[in-house]
Order: C-alpha cells, then structure tokens, then sequence
C-alpha cells in the first residue's frame, strides 16, 4: 500500500548548509502491518515520518500511497491525502488548547466537509473507540497527558483513514500510560488499521510485527529485507 | 465551516482582537471625519454645479447712496433687464409672519428666500431629504409652492402666512384688512443643506460668501421657506415680497457685446462677482484646507497599518500552533485564505457595528452637524479603507506561514 524507491531528502536543498537527511529509501508497507521505525535521535525517523504523512517534501525518488504517486499532486490533492488517507499522532499530541475535546477530534471532518449529526456521531465513535467519550466536552487543559494522547489518536482515527502515523506517541507519558497507548494502537491494528509507529523506546517497537532500523538517513536492518539478504 | 474556524481564531486571542477592533473602528471613524470635513468644503462649489460659471454673476448693488446714485443704479439694472442677452434674477427674502393656526409650538415668523424659476431650480442639487423641489412640483390652486427646512414642516403641510400690509409702497394708514397666503410645502431640505442666501457685498467675494447652510440661513426664526417668484400664487403677492439688492446676472445665447457692456457698467455702480472666479477662490480655500487634513489623514491611516501589521504578526505567532494542527488534518493554503477572509470579515463587521454606535452617539449629540457633510466618498474610502485592512489581516499570516513549516511550529510550540 505504501511504496518508497530511492527517495532522497534534503534539507536546505542546494544551499552552503544543505544537510542530506535521507538517502536512497527504500520500504514498502502492507495493509495491515504494524510497523516500527527506529533509530538514534538525528537517525532521520520523523523526516521519514513528515515525508509518509505528506506534510513534507522530497527531491528524488518516489513515493506511492494505494499506486498514485504523491510526488506529483497538488497541494489541494495533497491535503486531500492528509485528510482522508493519513492519521497523525504526534509526541506532544498537536491539540488546540482553546478547544473542547469534541472540537479538537472534529478538526478533520471541517476540512473533509462533513458536518452537522453525522460529524458528531463520527467523533463520538472515534472517542469510544479510545474510551473517552465521556470528556467530550471538557476543555483539553483540564486533561491529563495519557488523555490527551488517546483523544489525538481519536482525532487521527475519526475520518478513518488509511493508515495511522505516529510521531514519539509515548515520549512524552509514564511507562503504565505509554503500555496503555500502545495496547490502543496494536487494537486498532487488530481492527485493520495500518500503523506505523517512529520511536527509539524498544519496548515500543518490540510490541510491532515489524521493525525498520534507520542510521544516518540509511535503512540499515528490515526484518523483512534482512530476511531477503540472508 | 470557515466561519466557525474564523471564529474560533477569534476566541484564542480576546485582547488583541478587541484592540484590533477598536483600532479599525478609530481609524474608520476619523477618516470618515476628515473626509465629512473636505466634503462640506465642496458643498459650497457644489451647490452652483447647475451654473454656467463662466456667463453667471453676482452683482449686488452699492450701499453708499444718495438718491441720485439709486436712481442710477437702478437704471443700470434696468438697462440689464432690457437687454435680450441678459437674464436677471432678483433675490428676496426676509420674514413672514404665520397665522396663528399655522404656529408651530411658538413659532411666529419664518425666514424666506425667493428667487426666479430659472435661477431657484439650478439650485436643486440634490439636497432635498423628502418631496419634490418647488419648480418640480404641480402647483396647487390658492397655494405658493415652498420647499421648507426640515425640523418643522412636512410634505403636504400647509403653512398660512399674515403679508406685512406695510410692505406695500402705497399704504399710508393703519386701517387695512389682512392679508393671508398659503403654502404648501413640496419638499423638506436638510439642515447643513447648502443654498443660496447672500449675505454680503464686496468684490473678490468667495462662494461662501453667498452660499451657505440652510439652517444659518434661518437664523433665529428657526426655519426657512424657499420658493419662486414666478410660482403663479407667489406673483398675486409680489409686492409684499422684499427684493435684497442682490441680483444673479447670466448671459444667455442671445449675448452680444451690448450685454457684456451692460454687465461692465453694472460693475462700476456695485459689485460684481463673476460665478467662475469665485468658484477658483473658494477652491483655492478647499485646497488648501485639505493639504491640512490630508497629513492627519496620513498619519492616522499609517498609525492604523502599522499597529494592525505588529498585532497580525504577533496573532500568527501565536496562532501557529493552531494553523499547523488544520494543516495536519488536511488543511490547504486556500482553505487557509478562506479561514483568515472569514476570521478578517468577523473582525471588518464588529468594527463597522463598533464604527456605526459611535457615528450614532456622536451625530446624536449634534457634534456633526457643523463639522461634517456625508457623500458617496465616504462611502467609496471606507469600503476601500476596509478591502485593504483585510488584505493586510489575511496577507500577513499568509506570509508568516510561508515562511515556516507545521512540523517545526508544532515542534517549537
């Protein structure tokens, strides 16, 4: 489903201080799969994260979600993709503190255009689905760190896309909360879900099927490609 | 939908949008002020818009006299009259007294102004607030039409005059019937409508010296009365009416070199005013009275650019946040020009509201009145003034979002 050949990024592209960030990427992820992507801080995790989640930008190469190239769309084509396709979760949730609970998961379906009851019933489910329904009118602030991490994921999963990222989802939490946050996710991959996680905690990537090593912007072990190489 | 995000960027910063707010509404209402200002400079040149400037005079006749002087001037006038390339337009006014069934509270007298037809209808120039102008109106058997200053009268009001029996050369003794006039009122006329009411002699005279507010021309009898002399009921009671000494002298098509001599003639026994040079006085005056207000206007457009560019630039920093989380969930850039025209419109109209209460309490309170004179460019400059408010208020976060990524103001934030 999600396809990446050669793909090149680099940051501040072409100036005295260009810094090669990416190099040569090569993955592709299955519907379905739960996916790791490890590595050190600097290894290039969340520049490849930006560049899935279609809120960045590559040089070269390609990048293919459900057999379109994304290189070549638009920027409304391109939002369309963020919004429809894409669930992001980041480490230090992304919420709209001036919100309320509800507010903030139905951030999504403004720009999808669905409104009115059914947007409401979406965001109820979507908070059932995280087990806060209950909050959903309470201000963000008055929310406890596991809390709000569960409502950016209702947020990410509310107009169901395609696949969820997940940016550091536990860097910010306690151990019980991050096991928690990470049983929610491995549910909603049982569910169907495609998800792919960007950590450096191994207890988080061990809970994947599948673990992606990055090093200096290179893929260094795959345990499908490792198993090809071997 | 944009609406509702619009508005929710309006509840994330209170302050700075309410100092937002009454900063437009500030600089809208002193620009509409100033504006009001320069326009009642040229209702002065306005109000002869219908004159051919170049063939029309004022000519008002000398006050030193001795009765052979008046007799000559008189001829002069006559000679004027005589010429079939001279049109004369005489000016009367004064006060007439109201029959006690037409008092208005205590009202007593009213002030009137009368001209001809020709010269009273090219004084309409669109200043009446409701009916029709006097020369536009049917006439009505047994009744004067007057056009009347707002305030006291109505259209269709009827106004029942007592004539000054002593206006009359012939009488000689206190035992004469009354005499009793009506008219009707065609028209009600703004108060700081402009209209003509010498006041003066002299030469060199500007516009304002014979065109003024209505409500001045009033005086202390609180109203005024205009009509024509050559209004058919007007003319049974002609004599009863005082000339001024003033006349309007305009040549025709039928103008020859005779008339100008006659006009030339006229100017040696009084004053003569030639419409055009006291229009290029008059401007001369506007002009320089808006090189005066046109730097306040400046410094106050400028002192409202500033302040709004500093307020937008600090709500986008702190807006950035929110912008980044709409663009992760699928936000746009026209979406996001959509969100900042609505958040901008929200803003444009609590200011015009804010703009509208204050005009209100001030115009209310009278402080306009002298001050201001309204026309289409407040209209123009306003709608202007607000078209480049939003550009700036939509263009500045447009431009602080170029510059920067979701992912990093979401990092910094």
């Amino acid at each position: 489903m999600i396809k990446i050949t050669d793909l090149n990024k680099t940051y501040n592209y072409k100036k005295p201080n260009a810094f090669h960030a990416l190099h040569d990427i090569s993955l592709e992820i299955a519907d379905g799969e739960m996916t790791a992507i490890i590595g050190r801080s600097g290894a290039g995790k969340s520049t490849l994260l930006h560049i899935i989640g279609c809120i960045d930008k590559f040089e070269s190469g390609s990048y293919e979600i459900d057999g379109k190239d994304v290189s070549k769309l638009s920027d409304r084509e391109l939002s369309k993709v963020r919004n429809k396709m894409v669930g992001i979760v980041m480490q230090d949730f992304a919420l709209i503190d001036s919100y309320t609970v509800i507010q903030n998961v139905m951030t999504p379906l403004y720009f999808a255009k669905i409104k009115g009851k059914r947007a409401k019933e979406m965001c109820i489910s979507a908070l059932k689905a995280v087990n806060m329904e209950e909050y959903a009118d309470k201000p963000i602030t008055n929310l406890s760190g596991g809390q709000k991490q569960r409502i950016a994921i209702a947020r990410a999963i509310v107009n169901d896309p395609s696949f969820i990222l997940a940016d550091e989802p536990t860097g910010a939490l306690d151990t019980k909360t991050s096991e928690e946050i990470i049983q929610l996710f491995k549910k909603l991959n049982e569910e169907g879900k495609t998800v792919i996680i960007i950590t450096h905690d191994k207890t988080v990537a061990d809970s994947c099927t599948r673990q992606i090593e990055i090093s200096d912007g290179k893929i260094i072990s795959d345990n499908r490609s490792a198993a090809r190489q071997k | 939908m944009y609406f509702k995000l619009g508005s929710h960027l309006l509840s994330t910063k209170t302050l700075a949008n309410c100092l937002l707010i009454i900063l437009i509404a500030f600089s809208l209402f002193v620009t509409n002020i100033c504006i009001g200002i320069i326009n009642r400079q040229f209702a002065v040149t306005d109000a002869v818009k219908n004159f051919d400037l170049e063939k029309t005079y004022y000519y008002c006749q000398s006050g030193e006299y001795s009765d052979d002087a008046e007799m000559q001037a008189n001829e002069y006038i006559k000679a004027a009259e005589d010429n079939k390339g001279i049109d004369v337009s005489y000016l009367y006014g004064g006060s007439l007294q109201l029959k006690n069934k037409s008092w208005v509270s205590d009202l007593r007298y009213i002030s009137y102004t009368a001209t001809d037809d020709k010269t009273g209808s090219k004084l309409n120039s669109g200043q009446l607030k409701s009916g029709k102008w006097y020369t536009d109106a049917e006439h009505t058997e047994g009744a004067v039409n007057v056009v009347a200053l707002e305030g006291m009268y109505d259209v269709g009001d009827i106004i029942h005059i007592e004539l000054d029996p002593y206006m009359l050369e012939t009488q000689e003794t206190d035992e004469t019937e009354p005499v009793y006039m009506n008219m009707i009122v065609t028209g009600v006329i703004r108060k700081e409508s402009y209209i003509y009411y010498p006041r003066t002699d002299g030469q060199d005279l500007g516009l304002s010296e014979i065109i003024g507010p209505a409500y001045k021309a009033a005086g202390s009898e609180r109203t005024a009365v205009y009509f024509s002399i050559d209004d058919p009921e007007a003319k049974k009671y002609a004599d009863y009416f005082e000339k001024s000494g003033v006349s309007v002298l305009t040549l025709n098509d039928n103008a020859d070199e005779s008339s100008s001599n006659v006009i030339a003639d006229l100017g040696r026994k009084g004053w003569l005013n030639k419409f055009k040079d006291m229009y290029d006085r008059s401007m001369e005056d506007i002009v320089s009275q808006i090189l005066t207000l046109v730097p306040f206007i400046f410094g106050t457009v400028l002192l409202t650019v500033v302040s709004l560019v500093c307020i937008m630039l600090l709500n986008s920093i702190d807006n950035m946040k929110t912008y980044s989380v709409y663009y992760l969930c699928g936000m746009n850039w026209s979406d996001m020009r959509k969100i900042l025209l609505a958040y901008s419109g929200i803003l444009m109209i609590s200011s015009c509201i804010l703009l509208i209460i204050i005009w209100t309490a001030s115009v209310l309170a009278g402080i306009m009145d002298s001050m201001v004179v309204y026309s289409m460019n407040n209209i123009y400059i306003t709608l202007g003034l607000i078209a480049f408010i939003i550009l700036i208020m939509v263009f500045v976060p447009l431009m602080m979002l170029s510059k920067s990524s979701p992912k990093d103001a979401l990092r910094d934030h």
